[in-house]
Formats: C-alpha cells, structure tokens, sequence
C-alpha cells in the first residue's frame, strides 16, 4: 500500500510540474472539447462494464466509483 | 466512523470549486444482453433521466433491472464453482431450487444523483433475494492554471446486507473507497489523467453458496473479513486532423490478499461522418492469485476458495461499437422529438485463459431535449 501512495505522489508531483509549462487557450480547443476526448464520456456505459468485470476478475478500483450488491462477493 | 465521514466531506466541500459533474438534460435507454459459454444469459435494461433544475443545479435518476438465468449445475458443486453469472448472483441449491433446473434472479438496482458547480453526490441502492447494496457518494472537483488542469476527488461508503437463500444467517459488509484524480492539458490536441483509488472492506466477503473441497470433505469457502486495495491509473487521449481520436489507458492494480494486476486498454475512434462515429477497442488483463488460493486443499485451513475471481488468469475483451445520430431521419412529426437524439449499438467478446467466453451486445438510444 505504501508503494501505491508513493507512486502517487509521484504522479501527482510530475502532473503538478507539468501543469506550469502547459497553458492551452479557450480558442485552442476545439479538439479538447469533442466527445471522443472526454475521459468521462461512457460513465454509464462504464457503469454496465464494472459491473460485468466485477464477477469475473479480482480486482476493483481506478475508475473513479465503487460497485455493490447483488451478490458479486 | 461518523468523524471519519463528516472530515471527509469537509475536505471535499473545501476543495470544490469547478466544473458541472453531470451533462445536459437527457433521457437514456439502454439494454445490454449477455451470454457465456457456462449457459448463463443476463439481460439488463437500464433508464437514466438528466435534469436541470434550479440554477446550476442538476438531478439524475437511473434504473436498472438484471434478469439473471442461471443453468442447471452439472457434476459435484464444489471446485470449479457452479456459481455466478455476469451479476455475480450465485445460485442456491436447496429443495425448491433444484440443481437440475434453471435458476432465475432479478435484480433491481436504482442510483440518484446531484450535481452543483462545485460537487455533486449520489445514493445507490440494490436489492435482490438474497443481497441488499447500499453506497453514498460524495465528489468535487476544481480547476487550477486557467482551465488547464483539473483535480478531483470522491468518497464513497457502502454498506451490504446478505441473507443466503434458505438460511437465517445475515451477514454484513461495509466499505470505504476514496478516488482522486488530475487532468492535465497537455497541447491542444492531447490530454491525461492520472490517479489513484484505495478502498477499505470489512465483513462477509465470501460467496455463501460457493464450496471448497478439502481433504474429501466439502466446506463452504471462507475468505478474509478484511481486504485492503489499491490501484494506480494514467489515461491519455489524442486527437488527430483525419477526426480520429485514440485513448490508451493503463492501470496497476493490488491488495493485501496478495492479488495485483495489469490492465492495458487502447480505444480507437472515427468519424465517418458528422453523424456516424465508430470505436473500435481493445483491453488486456493480466492478474495474479490471492495468497489462499489452490487448485485444491489436502486439509482444512483457516481461508478456501474456489473463487476463479482470485485464481491466476488473463483475459481480453475487444469489440465494436458505433453512434448514429438521428437528427436527418426524424425533423418534426410525431417522432420529431428524436431530431435531438442519438442511437448506439455495440458488440464486445470477452474471453480469457480460465476457460470463459462471453458475448456483450448493447443498444441505446439516448434524448438529448
């Protein structure tokens, strides 16, 4: 658990740095803003994954939410 | 607990300070129909209604039904289980639910939502014969360096209720799960997101119905009250002139049950047009077994299973999915509202080396008004 925590900082810490050299204007993003660029864009079509995967591996986590019920222990 | 809770959501409201969570008012229909190679089918129909209300503020409501038929079991239920289907909803063998014939199960699950500038919340709620869900959750975001970056976090508290079928035994379980994330700009063409979920879970983790085989006799499996996980994750997206977008993702994942794994996924999008969009994807899985499990137990020990969720084992899914928007088929008239709308269907195979293939189909049409 350690080593995750670490990691994350370190990610954190790099995202951080990165950020200062970046500055993308409002008119520049045209691109930035079409569908197929939004991380968050098939959060329910996600959500019916997740719950798929749920039963059949292992491991949860790293999409932003937490499944429940329905028996997946 | 209760401190545990109010600090969080103090620290969330006081970082809040952002973007709308939600996206414009829409109504969703969506179904996704299963099949694997064990003989199980699930189907699952899903609505999902988007609604702005008072100022900034956003309501959401989501419904969704699984209609489960397990098969009837064949050979001894014990190692490899008989159990579990895509939900995950085990069956019972007892006197009136008979190995030798189907078994059905449903399952009902509704989430409701907010959505501030600045955060957003939700209540989830499942219920099935034997299994009741219930989770809050709490998330903010804000945004630094002019729009270019964006931070994130959500808390979450689940709380499970699970009376096996034919039994007075309830078990309970609870869990805590926390998330954050950044959004970096990186050109005007490419983004990424990195971030990292930790989760705490405490109670009955077991399958009830599921048996181990050790030393001849059979038990009922038996894993660890407490697990602890955690996972890393880095996603980039990047656009290019041809209207194509490409997304990679990548994710490490492990726990103190000794299980870690790898998950590589890479998206590719095209426009055919300003109307038909087609993604095709790819994802590889790759994970290692819990510390107790085995292939089989000479003699009684204190955690079994016969859980494949916890075996060694890799698995690939990829498939196809297309977007048509209806706007040129339908301009006014009695399907006029449909001019604003948008009809998805997709096909996923997903198989690995345990021995399981399944086929994931999926249709939606989605009201934008």
């Amino acid at each position: 658990m350690k080593q995750l925590i670490g990691f994350a900082l370190i990610a954190l810490a790099f995202t951080i740095l990165m950020s200062g050299c970046v500055t993308v204007k409002p008119y520049e993003r045209e691109n930035l803003a079409n569908r197929t660029m939004d991380f968050d864009k098939n959060r329910e079509e996600v959500v019916m994954e997740q719950h798929f995967l749920l039963t059949r591996e292992g491991s949860i986590g790293g999409n932003g939410g937490a499944g429940g019920g329905c028996a997946c222990n | 607990m209760k401190k545990l809770i109010i600090k969080t959501t103090a620290i969330i409201l006081l970082l809040s300070a952002g973007t709308i969570l939600f996206a414009e008012d829409k109504i969703s229909f969506r179904t996704n129909l299963f099949s694997d190679n064990t003989g199980t089918a699930v189907q699952s129909p899903a609505v999902e209604f988007l609604k702005s209300l008072i100022g900034d503020l956003q309501f959401m409501l989501r419904y969704s039904l699984d209609r489960v038929i397990i098969p009837p079991i064949r050979g001894l239920s014990a190692t490899p289980s008989p159990t579990d289907a895509v939900t995950g909803a085990s069956r019972p063998v007892d006197d009136e639910n008979a190995a030798n014939k189907s078994f059905n199960k449903d399952r009902n699950e509704i989430i409701a939502g907010f959505s501030l500038p600045r955060v957003s919340g939700s209540f989830y709620y499942s219920n099935e014969s034997d299994y009741l869900g219930k989770m809050a959750t709490i998330a903010a975001n804000t945004d630094l360096n002019q729009r270019n970056t964006n931070v994130a976090v959500n808390y979450s508290y689940g709380w499970d209720k699970i009376k096996p079928l034919s039994t007075d035994t309830l078990h309970t379980k609870e869990a805590h799960s926390a998330n954050a994330t950044i959004t970096q700009v990186l050109s005007p063409n490419m983004i990424v997101r990195i971030g990292a979920d930790l989760s705490y879970v405490r109670g009955f983790q077991s399958n009830p119905y599921r048996t181990v085989n050790a030393g001849g006799q059979i038990f009922l499996e038996r894993h660890p009250l407490e697990r602890k996980r955690g996972a890393v994750f880095f996603k980039l997206n990047r656009y290019f002139k041809t209207q194509t977008a490409v997304n990679m993702e990548y994710r490490y994942y492990r726990d103190n049950w000794d299980v870690q794994s790898h998950t590589l996924s890479f998206f590719y999008h095209q426009y055919f047009s300003d109307k038909v969009l087609f993604r095709y994807r790819y994802r590889y899985y790759l994970q290692t077994a819990a510390n107790f499990y085995q292939t089989s137990y000479s003699t009684v020990r204190p955690f079994m299973t016969s859980d494949y969720k916890l075996q060694a084992f890799n698995a690939h899914l990829f498939g196809f999915k297309i977007e048509y928007k209806l706007e040129d088929l339908v301009k006014d008239g009695f399907l006029g509202f449909l001019s604003s709308s948008t009809f998805e269907a997709k096909y996923e195979r997903y198989f690995s080396s345990n021995n399981f293939a399944a086929n994931i189909f999926q249709f939606g049409l989605i009201i934008n008004y």
